[in-house]
């Protein structure tokens, strides 16, 4: 085995100078010894330290002589394999193994440590993990801070962008147990919970945020299933500018929470355009409202319908406090005031003094809402005691109620068969204020014509003008003779408005506890025409808290509510989701895939 | 209190935070928001907006620490702000989202700035304590003369030791190669070691007696690991005990009494300069959390705005 | 005999710049010449003393060259070779080896005598041996062995040798002492200690031999160098030194002789030329065309005061000018007219210098060549009446020779006629700053339209110095200001209320006495009689008391302050001892005296006893508090109160980021000019290495173009446009703060690139290799001036533990932090 020693120095002052030395032997021995082949000089250096051999695979050994063993490439050992390019440190002196092909088995080079310090500090020397961590490195300090930069980069932006298209991923990320992979989902961008009644569309993120990014959610996207919705205003005829137009989104929050897919709780969006609703709809007939109800809502004005013999009846609103104009022309004939008597009203059998007392319920009943009252009805509510019967002679028969075109015919019919008589009493005219007792049939008076001479037709006619006139119709309703041709004449149907209050949602229902009087003083009304309703004072008597905000009487948008083509929504978990599976799958998969597409 | 840092213009900053920190609190107790306390209101954009620009400020630290000419405000006074402003973030942003919490990059966002402001916290407590910890520990000599002392023993021990004897002088040279500032900290393993060598060099007899004691009680052992000091000490007592035996009958006792102060020095030496690499890492190592923290937060504060913004 | 004797006209001794431009005019105008040069090769200071490839610098810039002999800016290689080329081509007649021994004879006569025993007739000598003198060697056999050497040029190339320095002054030990780091060393001193050398120096040294990192053979000397056997186990050569223990033999790779250089003063006393002193460092008596006081003996070069090469090359020029007969106006005779031609009335360039020598007291005794040179430095300026020429607190740059009108000094910032306090109209002004590194203390008012001459320090200490008379003249001026200024600051304005003028203090100054005394002497101990007290000029002088057996520091008195006033005034013994903390001068003024001068101004007496009962107070104040006593002491012995503005670190709160040496890296060209770790520690106090902008720079003190100088504020700054790179600074300078770096433009770098990718350098690193050719300039810390937000240093360290202030401003803040401390 061929050994070259060779000392490396590159001490600028005295030239490059490389001495060497040769040896062939079995082993190369280094110490401080003189007996070594290589002597390092040094206290630090054992007196023998370590040999160099070769086994039969022509690999080199070193095997340290002492126990401190030796330093290769960095960490200390007894014994090794070495190679070419491998360092070995003994004392102050590096070794460098190179075994390139010259006629040499080894090339020993000594570097001087001070040398090595100064330009061979590429000595890779092996460090352990932790002293690599150790700081004061920017570099380290650079490498962990974009390893941070990446990894939420990737985890928060890349992979909710991949899960977008990758649904199966979504899932798996949304359903994670791991709150960290949970919130890697796209779900992971919304701001807030989905409300349940848009559970199903939650993870289709451009169902509702199709525009332009950083726009907000466009009307046409809320519409695109909300199609029956009717805004209360009319885009066309309001003068403002766009962005003060509410939009779905103004009142409607989405990635809150259920409870505020509508704001109830807020009259701000309402006062915002109604505190000066002349500037934002120019043909507005409403005042300004500034702020809550109790404060600053107008009084109430009562929607009053007139001309109800014309087929398209006027409605007219009427300030509730200008009690001239606030009279219903209903064509009916009624007092409140008699039927409400203390004293009662005579029972229809009893031609003694039986009487009963009636109260407010007896005709009107809540509807099944419980919003309105049922609408009276002549056979359940009137006809007990005001029977149409017209013949006292046989007051078993009643003309026909609600049928004027009939009656003619009907007395045709009954005067076939019953004598004509002078049986119909005409109510003198002086007497007219005076109220038939019910289930009186007209009585019997003076005629003004010969019964013998006429006809049968004339006669029925006769005595059809007679009904209408003077007797059973126009007790109670109020009769159109527009000549003297009793066919033309006709009974005025009574109409009354469902509600005085159109504009504002009221229950009945909610109110039963208080007494019908206490807003209704019909105690005292003798008229028909009578509007018996109050004013906002007597609400404020209640509602005078900040709960009482606009939506607790108004809706925005017009009946029907919360429609989704047509179909009234009740929503319920369960009813949800039964919703969802049957209708909405179709209709949203249709629906993205239409956004899609656009 | 002699901090500068905290005390900075007569805690001027720390004003300024709990200033910003009290209001936020109180308008957040008068405001009444569309739906919960949220970040979509404008009380919520208002505390977000103010909360991010703090943010990329407190950022902008790591620019302006850089930035050496004309400097309006000292660097004292920027990290007196940074501290406590960095401290108010905690209020802020907590009142900016309104304690929604979700599995969401927002509250990603929101956690990471908590964690970079925890890291910062700690960064004050060590920028406090250790410096004077450091003086205390080096009293009056410096890292780079003890370590020149180190090199100084090892070279004398090294010629004392091989004028005693070649096993004398291979132990110490042991304990050169095995015991180096780098390596200021040992295990029981090191000890171990150590004691393998002593066993090797000496007799059987004192074999038989080295591995006797290397089984040492279980929970001495336990006791000892508690602390490195202790297994400093107990390494320092192997040593010494090697190297008595086996100088013990070599008629060199002055000399081997002064390699016995040589050892005991170094030993302290070693002990002083890894308190102190310990402390100037402390000093360091907080930083290697907050700063990659404070970016990540940013990167996701960026991501929770322009996520929020986009829909 | 007879004919072995060359004759000639003019005999040039030395081959400097003068010299050589001396020959060189000689040869073209073909008068007979000779150029003795001792050494080998022509002009030593330069091919010696000079490092390799150093930068040899153009200065002054705007003085013409005169001179047969061509001189560009460049490298010490190309001017040498320059010269060598002309020497060649003017055929200049050089005699090498020929070292003067003594000159005999009168002018056309002289013989000149060389050690090597020839003799040489000239009519007239030109001397420009310059300053430097001839290296002393050993003069043993083997000395011209190649690994003798004079010098090193740079002591990191050299390593792991062995070497062997001989000698025991500053340079032996530096040399010593850099090389022992790589290297193993041996110092041979021909004496038992190094007390030659400076203190700093000899302490390293001593320090060094006792951790055995340099061997020393003490009262050794060198007798053979026998070379080495040049085997590749040996050394070089062998050393043999006679010692008292006998002949020691030194093997050894390379011996550098530090023996110095031969005196010049002694050689050029024997030759007859005058001297205007007995200062070892004076310059010779110079009369017309540059004639020593002896006849047809010339003085040019360095030996002439002028170190420049230029200047001395014109010299050399216009001396062989002078010798046959013409008299030429001097080279800077359009420098000097240019300066001038601003006065009004202005005829002509002698007339303005003879009026000025006859006008100004202080002037009359200025050698005409001197007076030029001081004017050439200087400029005139112009203002009018009730101008303020100077505020309390600033240091003068300058002095300021009153050419007309007058000026005086005021505690009030304007001209009133009638005021209260008059100082001394004066010719001189800034002489404090000049002598005692004082800040002005009053208000210099013009009281009509003056005509100033300002002179930069430099210029103005070199030449007001160099003459006796004019030295006291101004140091009596300095005494009665001094003392004056001391009284007056002890006084509110407006408590003043009797006239007082400066020249009551005339007699008083003229009593007084000065007393220069080295670092650690006692002045007076504690209970000794008190019949004096002192006026600190320079230096500083510490009071201390003895407190429990413990010698505890009191109080350090600055340039300008005053002490043992006490006692004078309370009429008692001694209340402590006073010592000096390093080299102080001391003005001793009479107790008896001053008593008798401050009985006039009642209103100074009681403000001067008040002012003693403060210090009382306050000495006693700090007594109570140990530590703060303590801390003073470190401040004294570190020397610190030696400068105007401290770097100090509170170790107590510094978190170690280096961000001090960044910024001042980053806003210096890439050099940091602190050192962080470097620097004396007290508890936590640590005085890191910076410079201190001394009340008496050091490196002031010999700086040949005047760049460094004072600024208002008190900072000590370099000019590094003029700066020739010549390193006397940084040798002076005690703390070794002072460093030459080639100027070089600091790379650009953007800061997020390296933030984000670590591309380009960091902010705030060092520039590691500079180009070995560029010019090298001193740096040091300048306070960063051009900045407005003050020194980087302390702006931008996190925690605020980097100061920057006055030694007592900084002590009372660490009083304040550590009674803060004990108050948390």
């Amino acid at each position: 085995m061929k050994f070259l020693i060779k000392h490396l120095s590159h001490d600028t002052n005295l030239q490059d100078s490389e001495d060497s030395r040769s040896f062939d032997q079995d082993t190369l021995r280094i110490g401080r010894n003189i007996d070594n082949d290589l002597i390092i000089q040094g206290i630090n250096c054992a007196q023998n330290h370590c040999v160099i051999s070769r086994d039969k695979a022509k690999k080199l050994h070193i095997k340290s002589l002492s126990s401190s063993g030796i330093l290769i490439n960095g960490s200390v050992k007894q014994e090794s394999v070495i190679k070419s390019g491998d360092i070995i440190k003994v004392a102050n002196v590096y070794l460098r193994i190179n075994q390139l092909d010259s006629g040499y088995d080894l090339i020993l080079e000594v570097i001087d440590e001070n040398q090595a310090n100064a330009g061979i500090e590429k000595l890779k020397l092996k460090r352990n993990v932790f002293q690599r961590l150790r700081p004061g490195s920017t570099f380290k300090l650079r490498r962990l801070s974009w390893v941070a930069v990446c990894l939420s980069l990737v985890l928060f932006f890349l992979i909710p962008l991949v899960s977008i298209y990758v649904p199966s991923l979504n899932n798996f990320l949304e359903n994670s147990y791991f709150p960290l992979l949970r919130a890697t989902s796209v779900r992971s961008w919304s701001i807030g919970p989905i409300s349940r009644y848009h559970i199903k569309i939650a993870d289709k993120c451009d169902a509702c945020h199709s525009e332009e990014a950083f726009d907000p959610i466009p009307d046409k996207a809320c519409e695109t299933c909300h199609t029956d919705i009717k805004n209360h205003l009319n885009r066309d005829k309001i003068n403002t500018e766009e962005s003060r137009l509410p939009s779905c989104e103004t009142c409607h929050k989405e990635h809150i929470a259920d409870q505020y897919l509508i704001l109830s709780n807020r009259d701000e969006q309402c006062i915002d355009c109604h505190a000066d609703i002349k500037d934002v709809y120019k043909n507005a007939e409403i005042e300004n409202v500034h702020h809550r109800f109790k404060k600053s809502h107008p009084e109430f004005k009562a929607s009053i319908t007139s001309n109800f013999e014309e087929d398209s009846p006027v409605v007219t609103r009427v300030n509730i406090d200008d009690k001239d104009k606030l009279k219903e022309h209903s064509g009916l004939k009624f007092s409140h005031k008699d039927h409400l008597s203390k004293l009662g009203v005579l029972e229809p059998q009893g031609k003694s003094a039986v009487t009963t007392n009636l109260e407010c319920w007896s005709c009107h009943k809540q509807d099944s809402n419980g919003a309105y009252m049922q609408p009276i009805k002549f056979e359940e509510h009137c006809h007990r005691c005001h029977k149409t019967t017209f013949d006292e002679l046989s007051p078993d028969n009643e003309l026909p109620h609600g049928k004027a075109d009939k009656i003619l015919s009907y007395l045709q019919g009954f005067y076939k068969n019953s004598p004509k008589g002078t049986r119909i009493e005409v109510v003198d005219d002086q007497e007219k204020s005076k109220r038939q007792l019910p289930g009186k049939a007209i009585s019997r008076g003076a005629l003004d014509f010969d019964a013998e001479k006429l006809t049968l037709d004339q006669y029925s006619k006769q005595m059809g003008k007679l009904v209408f006139e003077k007797g059973v119709c126009s007790e109670c309703h109020e009769v159109l003779k527009p000549n003297d041709d009793f066919a033309s004449w006709k009974i005025i149907k009574p109409r009354f408005s469902k509600t005085w209050y159109p504009k504002a949602k009221f229950k009945h229902k909610s109110h039963q506890t208080f007494e019908c009087l206490s807003c209704h003083a019909v105690d005292k009304s003798e008229l028909s025409e009578d509007v018996n309703i109050q004013g906002k004072k007597n609400c404020i008597e209640c509602h005078r808290s900040e709960d009482s905000t606009c939506l607790k009487c108004h809706t925005f948008h017009s009946e029907p509510h919360f429609t989704m083509n047509g179909k009234p929504l009740t929503p319920k978990k369960e009813e949800v989701k039964a919703w969802h599976n049957q209708l909405l799958v179709n209709e949203v998969e249709a629906f993205t895939k239409n956004v899609k597409t656009r | 209190m002699n901090r500068s840092f905290i005390n900075k213009d007569n805690f001027r900053y720390l004003k300024a935070a709990g200033i910003l920190s009290g209001l936020s609190i109180i308008l957040y107790v008068l405001h009444q928001p569309v739906g919960p306390p949220s970040g979509a209101s404008w009380l919520g954009y208002t505390l977000g907006t103010v909360a991010a620009l703090i943010m990329v400020w407190l950022a902008w630290f790591g620019v302006r620490k850089r930035r050496y000419q004309n400097t309006k405000l000292s660097l004292n006074t920027w990290l007196s702000a940074h501290v406590y402003l960095g401290l108010s973030l905690l209020v802020i942003a907590t009142l900016h989202c309104g304690f929604q919490f979700d599995a969401n990059v927002h509250t990603v966002a929101y956690i990471l700035m908590v964690f970079t402001i925890v890291s910062g916290i700690f960064g004050v407590y060590y920028y406090l304590t250790v410096p004077a910890l450091l003086v205390k520990n080096m009293k009056g000599t410096n890292p780079e003369s003890l370590r020149q002392r180190l090199r100084d023993i090892d070279m004398v021990a090294l010629s004392l030791a091989h004028e005693i004897d070649s096993q004398v002088h291979e132990v110490i040279l042991y304990s050169i190669d095995h015991r180096y500032e780098s390596k200021a900290r040992i295990t029981m393993k090191d000890v171990r070691k150590l004691r393998s060598v002593g066993a090797q060099l000496l007799s059987i007899r004192e074999v038989s007696k080295a591995r006797s004691s290397e089984k040492t009680p279980k929970t001495f052992k336990k006791k000892l690991m508690e602390s490195a000091l202790s297994i400093n000490e107990l390494y320092r007592l192997e040593l010494s005990k090697i190297l008595i035996d086996l100088s013990f009958d070599r008629l060199s006792g002055d000399k081997l009494n002064n390699l016995l102060d040589f050892v005991n020095e170094k030993e302290n030496c070693l002990l002083k300069l890894n308190l102190d690499s310990r402390y100037k890492n402390q000093l360091k190592t907080w930083l290697l959390f907050h700063v990659p923290l404070s970016l990540a937060a940013i990167i996701s504060l960026v991501i929770h705005i322009v996520t929020v913004f986009y829909y | 005999m007879l004919s072995n004797v060359e004759k000639y006209k003019v005999a040039i001794i030395g081959s400097g710049p003068a010299g050589l431009s001396a020959a060189g005019r000689a040869a073209e105008l073909g008068v007979s010449h000779i150029l003795l040069e001792g050494t080998g090769e022509i002009s030593n200071t330069i091919n010696f003393w000079y490092q390799k490839g150093k930068h040899v610098m153009n200065e002054p810039e705007q003085m013409p060259l005169r001179s047969s002999v061509g001189f560009k800016e460049g490298t010490r290689e190309e001017v040498l070779e320059e010269w060598q080329d002309d020497i060649t081509k003017l055929k200049i007649n050089i005699k090498f080896n020929a070292t003067l021994k003594s000159i005999e004879g009168d002018v056309g006569a002289f013989l000149i005598k060389l050690s090597s025993g020839e003799e040489i007739q000239a009519a007239t000598v030109v001397l420009a041996i310059g300053t430097m003198g001839n290296i002393r060697k050993l003069g043993i056999p083997g000395e011209e062995n190649p690994i003798v050497n004079y010098k090193l040029d740079d002591a990191s190339l050299i390593k792991n040798k062995h070497i062997t320095l001989i000698g025991a002054g500053d340079s032996a030990i530096e040399d010593a002492l850099a090389l022992s780091k790589q290297n193993k060393v041996t110092i041979i001193n021909r004496r038992n200690s190094f007390d030659r050398a400076k203190g700093r120096n000899s302490s390293a040294i001593l320090r060094a031999i006792q951790n055995q990192e340099i061997e020393c053979v003490y009262e050794g000397a060198p007798a053979a160098i026998n070379a080495g056997l040049g085997d590749e186990l040996s050394f070089a050569a062998e050393l043999v030194v006679e010692s008292p223990v006998g002949n020691v033999s030194i093997l050894t790779d390379k011996i550098i002789i530090r023996a110095g250089a031969m005196p010049q003063r002694r050689l050029l006393d024997s030759l007859g030329v005058g001297f205007p002193n007995q200062d070892e460092t004076a310059f010779p008596l110079i009369g017309e065309g540059y004639q020593s006081t002896r006849a047809g003996l010339y003085v040019v070069g360095a030996l002439a005061g002028c170190p420049l090469i230029k200047e001395a090359m014109n010299q050399g020029y216009e001396v062989i000018e002078f010798i046959e007969g013409r008299h030429i106006d001097p080279a800077d005779q359009e420098l000097v007219q240019k300066v001038l031609s601003d006065l009004p009335g202005f005829t002509s360039v002698k007339e303005e210098l003879e009026k000025i020598r006859a006008n100004l007291g202080l002037m009359s005794d200025v050698s005409m060549l001197n007076l030029r040179e001081f004017i050439r430095a200087s400029t005139i300026k112009f203002f009018k009446k009730g101008d303020v020429l100077c505020k309390p607190g600033d240091y003068a740059n300058a002095v300021s020779l009153v050419l007309s009108g007058s000026v005086w000094l005021s505690n009030r910032s304007y001209y009133d006629a009638n005021a209260d306090i008059t100082l001394a109209p004066d010719q001189l002004l800034g002489a404090q700053s000049l002598f005692g590194g004082l800040a002005w203390s009053g208000y210099v008012i013009a009281t009509e339209d003056i005509v100033l001459l300002e002179t930069p320090f430099g210029t103005a200490q070199k030449i007001l110095s160099s003459t006796e008379s004019i030295k006291e003249k101004i140091n009596h001026l300095f005494t009665r200001r001094v003392i004056f200024s001391a009284v007056i600051s002890t006084l509110p304005l407006n408590e003043i209320q009797e006239t007082i003028d400066e020249m009551d203090f005339d007699d008083l100054a003229s009593s007084t006495s000065t007393q220069k005394m080295k670092a650690g002497q006692v002045i007076y101990e504690e209970n000794s009689n008190a019949d004096c007290l002192y006026l600190v000029r320079t230096g500083t002088v510490a009071i201390s008391r003895n407190i429990g057996g413990k010698n505890q520091v009191e109080h350090l008195i600055s340039p300008g302050q005053w002490f043992g006033v006490d006692e004078i005034l309370m009429n008692s013994r001694r209340l402590s001892e006073a010592s000096t903390t390093r080299t102080t001068e001391l003005i001793k003024i009479d107790g008896a005296l001053f008593r008798a001068t401050i009985v006039q101004f009642p209103s100074i007496e009681k403000a001067t006893e008040n002012h003693t009962r403060d210090m009382l107070l306050d000495a006693h104040k700090r007594n109570a508090d140990n530590r703060s006593s303590q801390v003073m002491g470190f401040f004294h012995n570190s020397n610190i109160v030696d400068g105007t503005n401290v770097l100090i670190i509170d170790e107590s709160i510094c978190v170690g980021c280096d961000n001090c040496e960044k910024a001042c890296a980053e806003t210096h060209g890439g050099v940091s000019r602190l050192n962080r770790k470097e620097g004396d520690s007290f508890a936590s106090i640590h005085i890191a290495s910076a410079c201190r902008h001394c009340y008496e720079p050091g490196c002031m003190t010999d700086c040949p173009p005047d760049a460094i100088s004072r600024n208002g504020d008190g900072s000590i700054l370099i000019n590094a446009d003029t700066c020739i790179g010549c390193g006397n600074c940084v040798t002076n300078c005690p703390f070794e703060v002072v460093k030459l770096v080639a100027a070089e433009p600091q790379q650009p770098f953007s800061l997020f690139s390296w933030l984000a990718f670590g591309k380009g350098r960091a902010p705030g690193q060092e520039v590691g290799h500079h180009d070995p050719k560029a010019k090298k300039v001193a740096v040091k810390c300048d306070l960063c001036v051009n900045q407005s937000s003050g020194p980087a240093c302390v702006q931008s360290c996190p925690t605020g533990a980097a100061v920057r202030g006055s030694p007592i401003n900084l002590l009372n803040l660490f009083e304040r932090r550590s009674e803060d401390r004990r108050g948390s």
